[in-house]
């Protein structure tokens, strides 16, 4: 598998994703968008709503935790930790839902970015999600936020 | 929060509702710890309650079975008590304070000879019950276990927890402590710790024109003929066909990638071309070709 390193929010983040994936354009600023050709994978990347690191870290992962526990059919949620990545730390949310009868795995990773959230997500249609396991794991080892972020 | 222990169960039954009931829940269902009693989650007049059930034939008080066992038997219960300490911590959202260490509510299985508690999905309440803090009851509990060892051994084992207390040491290290005073279980247990190793990587060419070794550890490393800028200089008397800045070995967490630097005769792992400007993995045994110079990879792990 080849991997392409991508500089987001002016070159503050760092990510390497599969070259599989290219990049699609959103309306929205602030928001990165990858899809394989067969949209079997998609890598999605945006900031969020303003949060202090220490303090509103385990709330904030928590409310998400049940925000898609509630709004996901058929949400089971497989793993849920802290993550230390290049020195920082991330919540990290791993589960299965359905959408219009598909099945899906996302990994969810939730971090700081200029006291705002840094969501990451990776979404697998399908059940045979665990074959690419270790490209998922490979993208999440790969971020990298500027040290003055 | 209410604690009640009865012959064959503990339960504890909750005050206010705690926003991180359910999440926790998950991570103790995820995290499957083996010294953890099975519990069973149920609601008192809106409250939440959790009941942790024991078997009385095969989990019985460690309190009624102390007094019977051997001082190796002891040390492997302080391991075990600061293993699970250290393992709860790794989840990163769960806390010591999670673990009901309440000297009369440990339990030991007589089959496995593993201890046995009671992990909260909460920590607020599990701070301080009836004026108690979790680090008082812990220190009482573990100072009546010790207080069955021997006179030396317990003098030498109070002030390793001494030293824990006051900041002085972490787990790990007295986890260390109790394996050199003689602990058998710590073999298998520390196999589920997460290994504290380094790894590092070694490029090794050997073939015509001599033996190169290169080591990459966590810097940036390039290879090349250009003697100034390479970090890993390949010689032009062993090969012209190496660019001056050929590729470019980079650590990610424990794991290395290269990339191509739009060299001549490019870069290939296991015989497949990695395209400029693109990163690929490399694993233990991979062959590295930098143009027609061949190294095999070999990964190894250092102590931290």
């Amino acid at each position: 598998m080849f991997y392409k390193k991508y500089f987001l929010f002016d070159e503050e983040v760092e990510i390497m994703l599969p070259s599989i994936l290219t990049a699609a354009t959103t309306p929205f600023p602030l928001q990165y968008y990858w899809t394989s050709q067969d949209e079997k994978i998609t890598v999605y990347i945006t900031r969020g709503g303003s949060m202090d690191a220490t303090e509103e870290f385990d709330t904030r992962l928590n409310e998400y935790y049940k925000r898609f526990g509630r709004d996901f059919s058929r949400f089971v949620c497989n793993h849920i930790a802290k993550r230390k990545i290049n020195g920082r730390s991330y919540g990290e949310m791993r589960y299965t839902s359905y959408m219009m009868g598909y099945p899906f795995f996302t990994i969810f990773l939730l971090g700081t970015y200029k006291a705002r959230e840094l969501l990451i997500l990776i979404q697998h249609v399908g059940n045979e999600f665990e074959e690419d396991l270790h490209i998922f794991e490979n993208v999440l080892d790969s971020v990298k936020i500027a040290r003055n972020c | 929060m209410i604690v009640k222990t009865k012959e064959n169960q503990i339960s504890f039954l909750f005050y206010e509702p705690d926003p991180f009931f359910d999440m926790g829940c998950g991570i103790l269902e995820q995290e499957n710890f083996a010294q953890m009693l099975p519990y069973k989650r149920t609601q008192q007049n809106g409250r939440e309650k959790l009941v942790f059930k024991i078997d009385g034939k095969r989990i019985v008080k460690l309190a009624n079975k102390i007094q019977n066992f051997s001082e190796r038997d002891i040390i492997d219960v302080l391991y075990e008590m600061i293993f699970l300490v250290k393992k709860v911590e790794e989840n990163g959202f769960l806390k010591r304070e999670c673990i009901w260490f309440q000297y009369d509510s440990v339990y030991y299985d007589k089959n496995s000879r593993d201890i046995k508690v009671a992990i909260l999905p909460v920590i607020k309440e599990a701070q301080s019950v009836d004026g108690v803090s979790w680090r008082e009851h812990m220190e009482k509990t573990l100072s009546q276990i010790i207080s069955f060892l021997s006179k030396e051994k317990t003098a030498q084992i109070q002030n390793l927890f001494s030293q824990f207390w006051a900041g002085k040491s972490t787990e790990s290290k007295i986890l260390d402590e109790l394996e050199r005073l003689g602990c058998n279980v710590s073999g298998v247990l520390s196999r589920q710790l997460v290994l504290q190793k380094e790894t590092i990587l070694e490029l090794i060419y050997s073939g015509r024109g001599g033996r190169i070794l290169f080591a990459v550890n966590n810097n940036d490393f390039l290879i090349g003929r250009d003697v100034a800028m390479a970090d890993g200089v390949i010689p032009e008397e062993l090969s012209k066909a190496v660019s001056r800045k050929h590729c470019l070995v980079s650590k990610m967490q424990d794991k290395y990638f290269v990339q191509d630097l739009e060299s001549v005769n490019r870069t290939l792992v296991n015989g497949i071309m990695i395209p400029p400007y693109e990163w690929m993995e490399l694993e233990d045994n991979d062959i590295l070709s930098v143009a027609d110079i061949e190294f095999r990879i070999k990964k190894k792990y250092i102590d931290k």
